[in-house]
């Protein structure tokens, strides 16, 4: 998997963006919980809202991830909902924002 | 951040997602607009409860109250708030029913800044176009937001150009001359007159007069000639309101008018010949009445080639939050003071209201409402008591009042051939106080000079007026 490690954000947003990733850093344990518990109906509600609200924030490749666990979860296949947590949690780790 | 100029929009934004709330919050802010953002359905209505905005976006998906069930209960209180649904999904469906449901857009998550501040700007500027009351090309004094409205305008504005008689029919109240006003506004008669006569506001002798005119010396107290409506309306549109209640011998006499388009004015041999277009209306059932014998059958076909109906207000409930605050805008107008409005539950009531009198009576019940209201925000109480306190076809005593004093005052001046002095002796009043009546109603004396006056014909002076006191209707 390859991400984007630094993206260009809105300078009018940028502190909101940061807030939104940070608090995404911080879910991620639930969201680790979760598939563990195969919480599907709540991993599918939460993917749901990362793919809306990471694109509006621009964050193509978190939204993706989103998407990609609402349909795992939906399919309750635990194998790809594992695979599009572990794509949140990596880009989460590695991006870091710049004002465009 | 940009200096954003500040706005008079204020938006109301709803998602129970924080941080996507928070972001669409930041872009509105950032573009001047006064903006509160709430995280629920049920937040959101009670902010309505006490602010109106002027836009409320919101999300569909949310726990509790959603955004459909949301938009349903906005339009329940307030028909004409403009919304904007925000969506997960882009199913077809939803956006379909949001749509059904009066959703002004329907927008996809992610949503993209500048085309959600487009967007957000079009659903705004259209509401200038609607929202100042639905001002459109046609009739625009017509407040609609009702389907069934909007397809009698249609037709109305399809007929205003072929040159044909219209009939319209509606209950008291419904607007039936604002309607034939606007089919002249949109004729080719427009630069020409438009006329209005109520059938039922005068004695048949009078009325007669008034239509076809008449030759001096034709009856008493005809002391010049008069040119009569017919002949005023001349290149226009006459508006004969209140059709059914013309008494039977005038009826005859205006098909004969509406035959060869010749108006013989009373008292005289000679017929002019006039073109005016011939627009009627009556809250009867005119079939009924040509049943009954009391309205002539060809008369009836002459007149209703195309027939129009104006429905009732309970038949077109949408149309009276937009009404209301029409009217409410009007007062304000006119006291010089900003727009009070309804308490949701008043507004409420006024929706359910049995309004008999139609829109001439939600009229009344808003601008006594308005003047009587201490506070900005009209409450319930005050909507109770307009609407029970009297039927609305009744006028105040000083309406009435009023509109006799105009109409004696029309027919003394005409009696008198436009001389004060005359006219001043003919109702028992000195001339200054003649003046300040005349002046009240703002008659001008000079537009009843017909002829020089012979001194003659000052004999006539002693005479009992024919038209003074007997025609209160």
């Amino acid at each position: 998997m390859t991400t984007q490690a630094v993206i260009p954000i809105d300078p009018d947003i940028i502190d909101l963006a940061e807030e939104f990733l940070r608090k995404r850093r911080e879910s991620l344990p639930r969201l680790l919980r979760l598939t563990a518990e195969d919480d599907m109906g709540e991993l599918r509600r939460m993917g749901h809202e990362i793919k809306g609200t990471a694109g509006s924030y621009g964050f193509q490749e978190l939204s993706c991830a989103g998407a990609a666990l609402e349909e795992a979860a939906a399919a309750e296949d635990a194998g790809r909902v594992r695979d599009a947590v572990d794509r949140m949690a990596a880009f989460l780790q590695q991006v870091a924002l710049v004002a465009r | 951040m940009a200096d954003a100029k500040p706005r008079s929009a204020h938006l109301l934004v709803v998602d129970d997602d924080a941080d996507h709330l928070a972001l669409l919050e930041r872009w509105l802010a950032l573009e001047g607009f006064s903006v509160t953002a709430v995280p629920s359905g049920e937040k959101a209505l009670a902010v309505l409860e006490s602010k109106r905005p002027d836009l409320v976006i919101t999300d569909l998906v949310m726990g509790g109250i959603d955004g459909l069930r949301l938009l349903r209960e906005i339009h329940r209180q307030d028909p004409v708030l403009p919304v904007i649904i925000v969506s997960g999904q882009a199913g077809i469906p939803e956006a379909v029913k949001a749509t059904h449901l009066g959703a002004s857009a329907f927008l996809t998550k992610p949503i993209q800044r500048e085309g959600f501040i487009a967007e957000v700007e079009q659903v705004l500027a259209d509401q200038v176009g609607k929202d100042a009351h639905e001002v459109r090309d046609f009739a625009p004094k017509i407040i609609r937001r009702s389907q069934l409205l909007a397809e009698l305008l249609d037709r109305a504005r399809l007929v205003a150009r072929v040159d044909t008689t219209v009939l319209i029919t509606g209950e008291t109240g419904t607007g039936k001359e604002l309607l034939a006003e606007a089919i002249h506004a949109a004729s080719g008669r427009c630069e020409a007159p438009f006329v209005a006569i109520n059938c039922s506001a005068l004695p048949e002798e009078l009325l007669e007069s008034e239509l076809f005119g008449h030759e001096k010396g034709a009856f008493t107290g005809a002391m010049a000639r008069h040119d009569g409506l017919f002949q005023a309306a001349n290149g226009g549109t006459l508006f004969l309101d209140e059709i059914g209640d013309m008494p039977l011998s005038l009826q005859a006499k205006l098909l004969r008018v509406l035959q060869d388009f010749k108006v013989r004015p009373v008292g005289s041999t000679k017929a002019f010949p006039v073109d005016v277009r011939i627009i009627s209306a009556t809250h009867h059932n005119l079939e009924q009445l040509v049943e009954q014998g009391d309205f002539r059958e060809d008369l009836f076909y002459r007149l209703s080639v195309v027939p129009l109906h104006m429905p009732s207000l309970r038949e077109r409930r949408e149309d009276i939050a937009p009404l209301a605050s029409h009217f409410l805008e009007r007062v304000a107008a006119r006291t010089a003071r900003p727009p009070k409005r309804f308490a949701p539950d008043a507004l409420r009531q006024l929706l359910h209201a049995d309004l008999p009198g139609n829109v001439r009576q939600l009229q009344n019940v808003v601008e006594q409402c308005s003047v009587l209201s201490p506070s900005d925000v009209i409450s319930a109480a005050f909507t109770t008591q307009a609407l029970h306190n009297r039927p609305s076809n009744i006028p105040t005593l000083d309406e009435a009042k009023q509109s006799f004093e105009r109409r004696y005052l029309i027919s003394v001046l005409r009696a008198a051939e436009g001389n004060i002095t005359t006219a001043a002796r003919m109702a028992g009043r000195n001339r200054t106080e003649f003046y300040k009546l005349i002046g009240r109603y703002e008659l001008d004396p000079t537009q009843f000079r017909r002829r020089k006056t012979s001194k003659k014909d000052h004999a006539a002076d002693d005479e009992t007026p024919p038209l003074m006191g007997q025609h209160m209707d």
